[in-house]
């Protein structure tokens, strides 16, 4: 396995008058949309073009943690085929994705919270998905740093434990995409910006850029924070409102933490990278916004929830403070799929703050759509039309940022 | 926050230099000083400061307190009292650096000093000791070791005993500050956390013709004292 290489990892290429697929996003979806049109359907004229540079957008921004214990039926068989996913990626691209299966707790301080978390346990048991409720012994026992006394304002009384669930370097899955789908012949632009679609009747016929026009078959839009707009942009509306979510880093410290801590009573969810670091996660802020800056009551929440948990950080300095644009649905879940509107537009949004969890399972089951022009079962609950067709798949629930 | 409840007393947390997992693959024994997880040594003390003596030894002493002093009309002959140094890196910019056990008092001076700014010339202090890794390079052939590197006058009248300079080093902004263990010459280099490791081995790689080794904090109390 290659952990650091001096080679180029994608190269840069003149854009081309058209090709099969467009998509438009380069982050984590665009690419492993990308990465299984090429990989198992053999589609490879493709170009993915991005504004900004690779992991410019939220998959540079989110607080890397993997998981499958969502509430839903769908939403736990789609986010456990993500996961499964993940933990053959390394292999698949012959780079390290430094993908911990630390485990996941997600903490209940109240019995309201308790029994949401018992709900969430009998799910994901009925799918397959390790998941179970442990008491303040066990917690102790994973995180001896945790405070489980009776201490705090909120005591922990239980939590809802996911052995699978755990942290990855979101940067190394973009960057190992990019340079599988490179390998392919996928094209990556980067610095190239959508100004607007060229629509005839039914159909996208080109995508407009600042480096020119590319007509193509099938258009993806696979981007976070902006999705809206770009559907605009083609004439498709689409239900979903833009929030920025704040998170930290800290300084390194001596590795103690070897779990993802999640508490949707504090509003906050903290882990510990290889490096030492602390990333501590916010609620999404409660404002619609593209702002991507940090702002000094969230650091201040994010701190005093974080030492709710763990005091002994009382010391500990903060080293950097970001946001990312979270696209955030009705119902809390994405929206995957063609267009009603339009026949070769698809989307691939409106991932809230779950996203970089299920960018695998979404690339591959789009992939298969466009490819086999039939919508895998999979990801058929999550259709753009089912807003209209009032079939929400609600789950508001399963994350511990208060929507 | 109160600090009464046991499981943060029974497990306190280290901090880390960017540089622990580095040291920790060269075979250093780590082990806590002021709160840090530092290397202690790297097998015998005796020896790894023997060979500073003889010749260069590397060693990472990120965990000193920095604090970034901004100060437009900060008055040359500034100076705090006790083993704080004042590195002036630009026009109304310094590092003041000094050891961990000063840290308190260092702080509680550049405290003072801001609050009794006037207001038309206002001072800023940060604490940046996370945000820096440092390397001591010590030794006779310290020198030699960054001549490989940058294109730096180091003659005793371009950098005295107490001085400083910026450079890049191999695409890095480092700045050299030069302070001498007694009877041995030696250059804190201090560089962004995120070039660390990149600056280690640098170094490391520069020094190797001249067989450097790194040491340990003991080694460095056995030089100190020397």
């Amino acid at each position: 396995m290659q952990l650091f290489s001096n080679g180029q990892m994608w190269r840069s290429h003149e854009l081309k008058p058209s090709y099969d697929v467009a998509i438009v996003g380069a982050g984590v979806h665009g690419l492993a949309t990308a990465y299984y049109l090429g990989r198992l359907f053999g589609i490879r004229k493709i170009a993915l073009l991005d504004k900004g540079y690779l992991g410019y957008g939220a998959s540079g921004r989110n607080t890397a943690i993997l998981r499958s214990n969502y509430r839903t039926p769908e939403g736990v068989r789609f986010y456990n085929a993500a996961l499964k996913l993940y933990e053959g990626l390394s292999a698949e691209l012959e780079w390290n994705l430094m993908f911990s299966q630390c485990g996941h707790l997600t903490l209940g301080h109240t019995d309201t919270a308790v029994a949401g978390l018992r709900v969430r346990a009998e799910t994901n048991q009925l799918l397959g998905v390790d998941s179970r409720i442990i008491g303040p012994d066990e917690i102790q026992k994973l995180v001896p740093h945790i405070d489980c006394s009776s201490a705090p304002r909120y005591p922990i009384m239980a939590a809802l434990y996911h052995p699978p669930g755990g942290i990855i370097r979101h940067d190394a899955v973009v960057w190992g995409l990019a340079r599988a789908c490179d390998r392919m012949g996928i094209e990556i632009h980067t610095r190239t910006e959508v100004t607007g679609f060229r629509v005839s009747g039914r159909k996208v016929e080109s995508v407009i850029t600042n480096r020119g026009e590319v007509a193509a078959d099938t258009v993806v839009n696979a981007t976070a924070g902006w999705a809206s707009t770009i559907c605009k942009m083609a004439g498709v509306s689409m239900p979903i409102v833009s929030h920025p979510l704040q998170a930290c880093v800290t300084e390194p410290l001596k590795p103690f933490l070897n779990a993802v801590i999640v508490s949707a009573s504090l509003h906050v969810y903290v882990n510990q990278t290889g490096r030492g670091e602390l990333v501590i996660g916010s609620e999404i802020d409660p404002y619609q916004s593209y702002s991507m800056k940090g702002t000094l009551p969230t650091l201040e929440q994010m701190a005093s929830s974080a030492l709710e948990l763990f005091p002994q950080l009382h010391h500990i300095r903060v080293l950097r403070q970001w946001a990312g644009i979270c696209d955030m649905t009705p119902d809390f879940a994405p929206i995957i799929g063609r267009c009603e509107e339009l026949d070769n537009f698809q989307v691939d949004v409106g991932w809230g703050t779950y996203g970089f969890k299920a960018a695998p399972a979404a690339g591959r089951y789009l992939a298969e759509a466009i490819a086999t022009g039939k919508t895998p079962d999979i990801i058929a609950p999550f259709a753009p039309d089912r807003f209209r067709r009032r079939q929400l798949v609600g789950e508001k629930a399963a994350a511990a940022v208060s929507h | 926050m109160t600090m009464s409840n046991s499981s943060a007393v029974q497990n306190p947390v280290r901090r880390r230099s960017p540089l622990a997992e580095t040291l920790e693959a060269l075979g250093a024994k780590l082990g806590d000083a002021h709160d840090w997880d530092v290397a202690l040594s790297f097998g015998s003390p005796n020896e790894e400061a023997e060979a500073v003596r003889q010749s260069v030894g590397l060693t990472d002493l990120s965990r000193i307190p920095k604090f970034d002093l901004r100060a437009r009309n900060l008055d040359p002959a500034f100076a705090l009292d006790g083993d704080a140094r004042v590195w002036r890196q630009r026009r109304g910019q310094s590092l003041v650096t000094c050891s961990p056990e000063s840290r308190a008092s260092v702080a509680a001076q550049l405290d003072h000093y801001a609050a009794s700014a006037a207001e038309s010339s206002p001072v800023y202090v940060s604490d940046v000791t996370p945000v820096y890794a440092a390397l001591l390079l010590a030794g006779p052939r310290g020198a030699a070791v960054i001549r490989k590197l940058a294109d730096l006058d180091l003659s005793g009248e371009a950098l005295p005993n107490l001085a400083c300079t910026q450079t890049g080093i191999h695409h890095v902004y480092a700045l050299v500050a030069r302070e001498d263990l007694p009877s041995l010459r030696a250059y804190l280099i201090f560089t962004g956390r995120e070039y660390a490791e990149w600056l280690w081995e640098t170094v490391m790689h520069a020094g190797h013709e001249f067989g450097m080794q790194p040491f340990g904090s003991q080694a460095h109390e056995i030089l100190g004292a020397s």
